[in-house]
C-alpha cells in the first residue's frame, strides 16, 4: 500500500509507522480503501478489531 | 527586520555563473515558499495546502542562486515532486531545510537524510508560533546539538527568525561521518559522490542512471549495474533515530483538545460539513455579488467612469484627433461605443473586472491560508470518485475559480495522467475563472437568489455528466484519496494581501495587452463592417440559443477571454431568462487563449483541439436545451 501522508510504498504487515514520514498505520488511522494488509472480510474485522482495542 | 534580501543579480545570470547554489527543501506546506519570498524578495504565493510549489523556482539572495524545490517528504523518486527535488538537491551546494516544528516526527526524516547525504544544511524551524499555542517545547539548543547543524526557530509568514536564518546560512554544515556508511560496502563498483552514495544504497535508480551514463564503456555502451535493495532498512534505521532526536527534544503540553480540533471535526463531518461549505458559499455570494458586484462596481462604473473619466477623455481625444478625414479611423478606434479603446475598454478594465478580480482573490487567498481546501477535498471526494476523480481534484477546481490557466498547472497534483486529463477538461469547460465569475455573480445577483441557485445547478450537472463520460470513457482507473490535511489557521491578513496585490498585477499584466489588442482588433473589424459579418455568421448560434444577434460579438470576446464576454454581456439589453441562458453559454465556452496555450502544453495539441471544439458544441447544446425551457415559463 502507499502511506496516506508520503505515499511510501510499504507493507503494512510489516510497519506499524510508515517508516518515511512516521504516519500511524493502524486501522484508527487508516480506511480499507487505501490499505491492502487483509485477504479478505473476516481478515478485515479482525484485524480491525485488535487495532482499535490496542489503539483504545 | 524579516528580510534579509539584498537588491542584485538577476536569477537567469546567476545560474549562468558559478554562483553558490542554496536549495531550499522541505515537506509539502512547511513554509518553503514563505522563506523563499523572505530571502528572495520575490513574491511565490504562499497557501495553507499541500502542492503550492509542483516545480521549483529560482531566486536570488546575496549573491547565490536560490531554488525553491517542490515539497518532498524525502529524497527519492516516487513522484515527479521529488524527482525534481532530487535533482536540485544533487546539484546544490548547500540546503536550507524548511521543517513544520509541530511536525518533528515527519519532517526530520528528510533533515537526517540531508545529513547522511552530507548536504551541507541549516534547518529553519518554521511555524513555531503554533508550537507555542499548543503549549508543546522544543529545546532548540538540544536540537542543533542532536543534529550537528544550524537550527534557527522562525515564523516565516510573520518574518520571525529570517534575520537569523540569513545569518546562520554562512554556518551550514553537514556531519563528517554518517551511519549510512555502515553499508557502503554493498554499493556497485561506480564512481559516486556520498550524496549519490546514499541514494543509490536507497535503491534510487534515477541516482544510479546518473552515474552511470557517464561511465561509458570502451564499445560505446553504458556499464549494467545492479542497484542494491537496502531501501527498508536505511528507512528504518532512519525513523529510529528521527524518534530518538524527537523523544530527547520535544516536550509536549497539557493543552488537549482545543477549539480548531473542534471546529476540524464539524467540517470534515459530511452531515455538518455539507452546510457549512454551503454557507461559505452562500457568505461569498453576499460578498462579491452583492457588496463589489452590485455597490462597487455600480459605484466605479456610473459615478467614477462614466461620470468622470470617459467625458474628461472624450474631450481630450476629440480636441487631437478630429472625427473626420484621415483621422476618423483612429478617432473610432479610441472612442467608439462598442468596444472604444480609450473608453469601454478602460471602463470594463478598471470599472467592472479589477474591483471583482481583487474581491476573488482576496476569498480565495483567506480560503487558501486558512486550510480549508484541503478538507473540501475530504468532503468532496466521495462525489468527485463518482467522475473519475478523487477529493484532491477539488483544488484545481478551486484555483480555476481564480484562474484556469494557473489551475491547469495545478492538475499535476491529480494522481495519474487519466485524472490530469479529466482535471483538465471540466476546467476547460465548466469552472468559470475569477474575472469571469464576479461579473456573472454581479448579474445574477440582480436576477435574483432562484437564478444564482439555478446557474449553479446547470453547471455543476453539466460537470457531472460531462465527468462521468469521461470516466466511462477514458482507459484507466482512478487512483483513491490520498492527502495530508494541514492545521486549520487564521489567514494571516499581510499574506492574504501580498497574494491579491500579486495576482492583481498579474491580472493587470496579461489582460491590459491582450484586452487592448483584442479591443482594436474588434473596433478595426467593426468600422470595416466585418464584425458585423461574423456576428451574421454565428447568427444561426444565437437563434438556436433564443439570443439577438448582438451576443455573437460576445461569443468573439469570448475566444479571446471568457470574462472579456462576461463584461460585454453587461451591455446587452436582454430579458431575465435571457441573461440566464446567456451566462451559462458564456460559462461553458472555450477557455481563453492563455488557458488553451497551457492546455496543450500539459496536455497535448489533440487533447487541447477536442477541448477546445467540445466546449463549442456542449455550450450551444446545453444553450439551446435551457432556452427550450426557459421558454415555457
Amino acid at each position: 500500500m502507499k502511506c496516506p501522508t508520503c505515499e511510501y510504498e510499504l507493507d503494512p504487515l510489516e510497519h506499524e509507522k510508515c517508516p518515511r514520514c512516521g504516519s500511524l498505520l493502524s486501522c484508527s488511522a487508516l480506511d480499507c480503501g487505501s490499505c491492502d494488509a487483509c485477504a479478505g472480510s473476516f481478515a478485515s474485522l479482525g484485524r480491525g478489531l485488535f487495532s482499535r482495542s490496542k489503539d483504545d | 527586520m524579516g528580510s534579509c534580501h539584498d537588491e542584485g543579480t538577476d536569477p537567469d545570470e546567476l545560474a549562468a555563473t558559478d554562483a553558490e547554489t542554496i536549495a531550499l527543501v522541505g515537506a509539502p506546506n512547511v513554509g518553503k515558499s514563505a522563506v523563499f519570498n523572505r530571502l528572495a524578495g520575490e513574491e511565490v504565493d504562499v497557501s495553507n495546502y499541500p502542492g503550492t510549489t509542483v516545480s521549483a523556482t529560482v531566486g536570488e539572495f546575496e549573491g547565490s542562486q536560490l531554488v525553491d524545490a517542490p515539497g518532498a517528504y524525502g529524497i527519492s523518486s516516487f513522484s515527479e515532486e521529488e524527482r525534481i527535488t532530487r535533482e536540485v538537491v544533487l546539484d546544490a551546494d548547500l540546503a536550507i531545510n524548511v521543517i513544520d516544528a509541530t511536525q518533528l516526527e515527519r519532517d526530520l526524516f528528510l533533515t537526517h537524510q540531508l545529513l547522511d547525504m552530507g548536504v551541507p544544511t541549516v534547518v529553519a524551524l518554521n511555524v513555531m508560533d503554533e508550537v507555542r499555542r499548543d503549549g508543546d517545547e522544543i529545546d532548540v539548543d538540544a536540537l542543533e546539538a542532536e543534529l550537528g547543524v544550524p537550527v534557527v526557530p522562525t515564523v516565516a509568514v510573520d518574518g520571525e527568525g529570517i534575520d537569523e536564518l540569513c545569518d546562520a546560512i554562512d554556518r551550514a554544515r553537514a556531519p563528517e561521518e554518517t551511519p549510512v556508511e555502515q553499508w557502503f560496502d554493498e554499493l556497485p563498483d561506480v564512481d559516486a559522490s556520498r550524496r549519490e552514495s546514499v541514494l543509490v544504497l536507497e535503491g534510487d535508480q534515477p541516482t544510479l542512471d546518473r552515474i552511470t551514463s557517464s561511465e561509458v564503456l570502451a564499445d560505446g555502451g553504458v556499464a549494467e549495474v545492479e542497484l542494491p535493495s537496502l531501501r527498508d532498512e536505511i528507512y528504518e534505521h532512519r525513523r529510529e533515530r528521527v524518534d530518538a532526536t524527537v523523544e530527547a527534544v520535544h516536550s509536549t503540553g497539557e493543552s488537549g483538545r482545543n477549539l480548531t480540533d473542534a471546529v476540524d471535526d464539524l467540517l470534515l463531518n459530511p452531515v455538518t460539513g455539507t452546510p457549512l461549505a454551503l454557507l461559505g458559499v452562500g457568505l461569498i455570494y453576499l460578498f462579491i455579488g452583492d457588496l463589489i458586484a452590485q455597490r462597487l462596481v455600480d459605484f466605479l462604473e456610473a459615478e467614477v467612469i462614466g461620470g468622470y473619466y470617459v467625458p474628461w477623455i472624450t474631450a481630450v481625444v476629440e480636441s487631437v484627433v478630429p472625427a473626420s478625414g484621415v483621422y476618423e479611423p483612429l478617432h473610432f478606434i479610441l472612442l467608439n461605443d462598442n468596444l472604444g479603446l480609450l473608453t469601454v475598454t478602460v471602463q470594463y478594465l478598471f470599472g467592472v473586472l479589477l474591483p471583482l478580480v481583487v474581491a476573488f482573490y482576496l476569498v480565495i487567498g483567506a480560503l487558501e491560508d486558512s486550510g480549508l481546501l484541503p478538507r473540501l477535498a475530504v468532503l468532496t471526494d466521495r462525489g468527485m470518485s463518482r467522475i473519475g476523480l478523487n477529493g484532491r481534484a477539488v483544488i484545481p477546481m478551486i484555483v480555476g475559480l481564480g484562474c484556469v490557466t494557473m489551475a491547469v498547472i495545478s492538475t499535476r497534483i491529480a494522481g495519474s495522467r487519466r485524472e490530469r486529463l479529466i482535471s483538465t477538461a471540466l476546467l476547460g469547460l465548466a469552472v468559470p475563472c475569477s474575472a469571469q465569475l464576479g461579473i456573472i455573480l454581479g448579474l445574477l445577483a440582480a436576477l435574483g437568489l432562484g437564478w444564482w441557485f439555478a446557474y449553479l445547478a446547470v453547471i455543476l450537472l453539466v460537470f457531472g455528466i460531462v465527468g462521468m463520460f469521461l470516466d466511462r470513457t477514458l482507459p484507466g482507473d482512478s487512483q483513491g484519496l490520498v492527502t495530508e490535511l494541514p492545521r486549520i489557521r487564521r489567514p494571516h491578513a499581510g499574506n492574504v494581501l501580498q497574494k491579491t496585490v500579486t495576482r492583481a498585477k498579474g491580472f493587470l499584466a496579461e489582460a491590459i495587452p491582450l484586452f487592448a489588442v483584442t479591443a482594436v482588433l474588434i473596433s478595426v473589424m467593426d468600422y470595416l463592417g466585418y464584425l458585423a459579418s461574423l456576428v451574421r455568421g454565428l447568427r444561426p448560434a444565437t437563434v438556436v440559443l433564443g439570443l439577438p444577434a448582438e451576443f455573437g460579438q460576445v461569443l468573439v470576446l469570448g475566444l479571446v477571454r471568457r470574462d472579456f464576454a462576461a463584461a460585454g454581456m453587461t451591455d446587452l439589453a436582454l430579458t431575465t431568462p435571457q441573461i440566464f441562458v446567456g451566462l451559462v453559454v458564456i460559462t461553458l465556452f472555450v477557455p481563453c487563449v492563455l488557458a488553451m496555450a497551457m492546455i496543450v502544453k500539459e496536455r497535448d495539441l489533440k487533447s487541447g483541439l477536442l477541448m477546445w471544439f467540445g466546449s463549442w458544441a456542449v455550450a450551444l447544446l446545453v444553450g439551446s436545451v435551457l432556452a427550450a425551457v426557459v421558454s415555457l415559463l
